[in-house]
């Protein structure tokens, strides 16, 4: 299992396709297909980058899609600020909860009059996609913490 | 509706695409489980209990691809709800022999924690999940074999 660092050079693992522990290959023409199907049904999504089992939603939103990171924690910790919805900006980092536990992770694409109106997120293995703040599957929970990536 | 006709509907339901692909939108194991919840068939399975044993353990086949690996993850789902001796030595067996990869691989690891009645809150779940289930194939092993011995 391979090791990227946080800002404050804690290790963090993940995987690449190929890895002992992970896919030996990413997905063929009819996963593509029938994952891209899946999205259509959400009113909103529009796909901006293909399916694929490269990167997940938090490596997507903290990592700049290194790869597939099964937990958040690490770069929650180190490397971002929350911040009241408020004063959301594009490039800001939404955390979806369901039942208090982090779900999925998007990166804010749009604010209008203060208000989060489009969101840029990967969705497991399918499409990187902007979608509305709440057009999301329903296990991914509500948009309930915002933070800033530092330095920014 | 008796119970072959509810577990023949729910493996129709489970091997359509547009349902098992969706367990594709999961990140993580926990929102995998989620996922699976949601899907239909998967509550009366559930429902079923030990009855759905070989429903479940079907799910786990070995084949390669994103397609066995979807209905795997809702096999390892069920098989967080159902346990038999059976379904514990299945999953101590595909542990052992590191047969998941990917977010099946922690499903498989905990499920089989479960099972077999060791605590799932460990670090590193699945290396733990892994000399655990050893250890449980060779006890097995040894069980039979004195078994064998004494008829």
């Amino acid at each position: 299992m391979a090791v990227f660092k946080t800002s404050q050079g804690q290790s963090v693992d993940h995987f690449h396709i190929g890895d002992t522990d992970f896919h030996d290959q990413d997905l063929d023409a009819h996963g593509i297909s029938e994952s891209r199907a899946i999205v259509a049904g959400f009113a909103s999504a529009v796909e901006i980058d293909v399916p694929t089992l490269r990167f997940n939603c938090h490596g997507f939103a903290y990592t700049r899609a290194h790869g597939w990171f099964n937990r958040a924690k690490p770069f929650i910790d180190d490397d971002v600020t929350e911040i009241p919805f408020a004063q959301a900006r594009p490039g800001d980092i939404v955390s979806y909860r369901r039942n208090k536990k982090l779900k999925h992770s998007g990166i804010v694409e749009q604010v209008s009059n203060g208000i989060i109106t489009k969101v840029r997120s990967k969705w497991g293995g399918m499409a990187t996609v902007i979608h509305d703040l709440h057009d999301v599957h329903p296990a991914y929970g509500r948009p309930e913490i915002l933070r800033r990536p530092n330095g920014t | 509706m008796n119970r072959e006709e509810t577990v023949r509907n729910a493996l129709e339901s489970i091997s359509r695409p547009e349902v098992h692909y969706q367990v594709l939108l999961a990140s993580t194991p926990d929102v995998a489980m989620d996922i699976v919840e949601m899907l239909p068939g998967v509550k009366e399975l559930v429902a079923l209990g030990p009855e759905a044993e070989e429903a479940a353990l079907s799910l786990l086949k070995t084949e390669k691809g994103i397609s066995a690996n979807n209905r795997a993850t809702i096999g390892l789902y069920l098989l967080h709800h159902i346990n038999t001796p059976r379904t514990t030595r299945a999953l101590a067996d595909a542990v052992s022999k590191e047969q998941f990869k990917g977010i099946n691989k922690e499903l498989a690891a905990s499920a089989f924690l479960r099972s077999a009645g060791f605590p799932a809150d460990q670090e590193d779940l699945v290396a733990y999940a892994t000399e655990k289930a050893r250890e449980f194939q060779s006890q097995n092993s040894e069980l039979n074999n004195q078994s064998k011995t004494s008829e």
